[in-house]
């Protein structure tokens, strides 16, 4: 698990969304390369504090130590899934309420439906661009719309 | 609502230098999804490997702007949850890439 920090240069970007201020983001995904662009994407694009997890566990020990103020989640992993990582988060004082995106690559309407039903607040599919992925996080915490 | 934020240079470097690095590896990449494949027409744990293969070059290769291979990964992981014998079009398109993987088509590739 790895910390990509913003440059202090962009400590007063930090992003206030529909009362969330976004400042600290935790990037859930198995695939070295998945992370690696999205940790480009989020600290340099996005201007946040990212950190890294490769599974759902990691993830667990992450939410409940570095306390980010949004998370992003691959819903396909070994071991534990996106959707059970979720389960897991929501039963855990201190974390529950952190908003959650997914990151799909498979996408469909009923599955999507799945994963707003289990209280994401939005889904983003892969592949993604890194130059628009952190408007994409921007509109769907804002409320614009749920999917990407 | 503002298109794409402008891209620095810094940015576009450092996604450059990951585009080549990924780059780099993506023939082998695309040549082990091409075995697995191809084993797959025969064995159910390489069918189960080709399939997790698959969707992690789906959901990866066109964020690093290599949008051909990503789709055609994406075709091939839907052949092998559907059940059905990967078609040996895909197949071909597939080995076609490992020799082109910035194609930026299957068929360019050919």
């Amino acid at each position: 698990m790895t910390r990509a920090s913003a440059a202090p240069a962009r400590r007063d970007s930090v992003t206030r969304m529909a009362g969330t201020v976004i400042e600290k983001v935790l990037m859930v995904d198995d695939e070295p390369y998945v992370r690696r662009v999205a940790e480009l994407s989020l600290s340099r694009v996005g201007k946040w504090t990212v950190i890294l997890a490769a599974s759902g566990p990691e993830a667990l020990a992450a939410a409940e130590r570095e306390r980010p103020d949004l998370i992003l989640l691959d819903v396909m992993m070994p071991g534990m899934d996106g959707p059970t990582t979720l389960s897991c988060l929501q039963a855990r004082a201190g974390v529950a309420e952190i908003p959650v995106i997914f990151m799909t690559a498979k996408v469909q309407d009923r599955e999507i439906e799945r994963y707003l039903g289990l209280g994401a607040a939005g889904v983003v599919c892969k592949p993604f661009d890194p130059i628009q992925l952190p408007d994409q996080i921007r509109r769907i915490v804002l409320g614009e719309y749920r999917t990407a | 609502m503002s298109g794409a934020p402008p891209v620095n240079s810094v940015v576009g470097d450092a996604l450059a230098a990951l585009r080549a690095e990924y780059l780099a590896h993506l023939p082998e990449l695309l040549a082990e999804l091409a075995l697995l494949v191809a084993r797959g027409a025969t064995d159910v744990e390489a069918r189960e490997r080709a399939r997790v293969a698959a969707h992690r070059l789906r959901g990866t290769a066109g964020s690093y702007g290599f949008e051909a291979a990503g789709e055609l990964a994406g075709r091939i992981e839907d052949t092998l949850d559907e059940g059905a014998a990967v078609p040996a079009e895909l197949l071909r398109s597939l080995e076609a890439l490992v020799s082109h993987p910035a194609a930026r088509s299957p068929e360019s590739a050919q």
